[in-house]
């Protein structure tokens, strides 16, 4: 990732930026992250999508009333409602989530074997960073033993979990639920011909045909210690003057700061001294 | 007693986790972290900032109409009966379900009700940020307004129905027998509601886990919600630092409660 130095402001959706030269990310530095291009950029796309209310729904994105399935099946609903859609920011799980929307719709041909629907990889930042590679989150998951089990069935215990990631047992999750494991494992030919449009978009993300599965846990014993400090959905807080912020969105919505000063901001919050107290100390 | 419940906080204070248990950490390292970030931590600047907003508020509404419907209820007037129902219905209903009906009230009817009345997109009095505060605020005094009353108007009661009639024949107005019988007589128990009062600045989350889960705005942050989302990550490391804040925040509330108790009922109307 680059660190962002300086912002120069110039037209167009992204600003000038410099960077910083190649720095080595160590535990004592690690908190120049948060000065990374890639948040700078998110920032300034999320400020544009709320700089006009005709970018997004006005009535359910910001209420509180509208879950996640809620906007999953308006997303389904949208053509036939006439309210179409363009695009859900989902996992690869919500078409599971969804089920029992896409068993309502059947009766009408839209069920989940009649859509076609794919995964988008998030666009590039520009024009020179296309053919690049892309980058695709796995979130960790964990698997249990209970700790009390002994003898005969800790083995066995142990034997269900090898069971449960051969490459059998993988492939059979991949057709029932059309979502993939992030392991190295194959589907056959036939196999693949069977997912829906949405399950091979899927399998081609997961096998790098159109990009690379990153994974997003810490492993780092020092920086596991702190994960609470270093909770995702904080890492946005944003000081400036006296004022903090830590929903960029809500502050794009009611202009009360611009992306630029959010960014630097966060830059501000996320100094030297609060990595040295919070995370070092 | 204060001790021997929080027995655990105090060890946790000066203890750090690591190799999977908890070991003394042999220094003030939680203290010095805590206050760091009780000095710079935005959440917790905020979390200050509206904790005594709030309380601000609660204190006059409470201490105001509350006791002020509380005698109107006690005087049996027009509606009494039907007004202690409906505000104390809440408090027997879960309340995350009270929660979930406000929120579809404020953020669906009420919006549908705008838009067809007079035309208008409204997003609705908790999706927009216009009406976002207040309206946490107005749903938490509501809701501690029906328990609040029911108390007060139970212990009006108890006021002998000879002193009312003595002072009733005496010519009495309805303003001056609140001022010089009721309210000396529910004095006590509000003293204790205030006290409680001041405690809860550091406890009271507004509810804002059943509105908006583990991610709400800086700007509605307290210090209950606070500790709270961060206890429920369930993340043995901040263990330490989350009982050093606790005994920090015990730290400035034991005395400060105790002094307004005594300035309390020290300056306050008595029964004699």
């Amino acid at each position: 990732t680059h660190l962002v130095d300086t912002i120069t402001a110039t037209d167009g959706l992204f600003d000038t930026l410099t960077f910083k030269p190649a720095t080595q990310i160590n535990k004592e530095n690690a908190y120049e992250l948060y000065a990374s291009a890639g948040r700078y950029y998110a920032l300034k796309v999320l400020e544009k999508i709320l700089s006009n209310t005709s970018y997004y729904d006005f009535n359910n994105c910001f209420n509180n009333t509208v879950s996640h399935t809620d906007a999953q099946d308006n997303f389904l609903w949208g053509t036939y409602d006439n309210k179409p859609v363009a695009m859900l920011v989902e996992g690869s799980w919500w078409v599971n989530e969804a089920t029992a929307t896409f068993e309502e719709m059947e009766s009408l041909n839209l069920g989940k074997k009649d859509r076609r629907f794919a995964l988008m990889p998030m666009p590039k930042v520009d024009s020179s960073k296309l053919g690049t590679s892309k980058n695709y989150n796995a979130q960790p998951f964990n698997a249990c033993v209970n700790g009390n089990l002994s003898g005969e069935k800790l083995d066995l215990a142990k034997e269900f979990l090898k069971f449960a990631f051969t490459e059998k047992a993988l492939q059979s999750y991949t057709i029932h639920t059309d979502t993939a494991v992030a392991m190295d494992y194959e589907l056959t030919t036939e196999q693949y011909n069977g997912l829906s449009t949405f399950g091979k978009s899927v399998w081609d993300l997961h096998c790098g045909k159109a990009g690379t599965v990153q994974q997003s846990f810490v492993t780092n014993a020092d920086l596991v210690s702190k994960s609470s400090q270093l909770a995702f959905v904080d890492t946005f807080t944003s000081k400036i003057g006296n004022s903090v912020y830590n929903v960029p969105a809500n502050c794009f919505r009611e202009r009360l700061v611009s992306a630029d000063a959010y960014f630097k901001g966060i830059k501000t919050s996320f100094s030297q001294a609060w990595w040295n107290a919070n995370i070092l100390g | 007693m204060y001790i021997v419940v929080n027995f655990n906080s105090f060890l946790l204070a000066f203890q750090k986790f690591e190799d999977g248990k908890f070991v003394f950490a042999g220094g003030f390292d939680n203290f010095k972290q805590a206050f760091f970030n009780l000095k710079n931590d935005p959440m917790l600047v905020h979390a200050a900032k509206n904790a005594l907003v709030y309380f601000g508020i609660s204190l006059i509404f409470s201490t105001l109409f509350c006791l002020m419907f509380s005698f109107y209820i006690y005087k049996k007037k027009f509606g009494s009966e039907f007004f202690k129902f409906v505000l104390f219905l809440p408090s027997i209903v879960s309340g995350i379900i009270m929660v979930i009906l406000f929120k579809y009230m404020a953020d669906r009817a009420v919006p549908a009700f705008i838009e067809k009345l007079f035309h208008k997109q409204f997003q609705g009095l908790i999706a927009d940020p216009k009406y976002t505060w207040s309206t946490i605020i107005f749903y938490n005094l509501f809701m501690s307004f029906g328990g609040n009353m029911l108390i007060y108007s139970g212990t009006m009661k108890d006021i002998p129905e000879s002193v009312v009639e003595a002072a009733q024949l005496d010519g009495i107005t309805p303003m001056k027998e609140f001022f010089y019988i009721t309210l000396p007589t529910v004095y006590p128990i509000l003293v204790t509601f205030l006290v409680a009062g001041v405690a809860g600045i550091f406890t009271n989350q507004l509810n804002l886990f059943s509105f908006f889960g583990t991610v709400v705005d800086n700007r509605y942050q307290t210090f209950g919600y606070y500790m709270y989302t961060k206890m429920l990550s369930k993340d043995p490391f901040s263990y330490p630092y989350l009982a050093t804040l606790s005994l920090i925040f015990s730290f400035i509330s034991i005395p400060v409660t105790l002094i307004a108790r005594k300035m309390l009922i020290k300056f306050g109307p008595s029964e004699d």
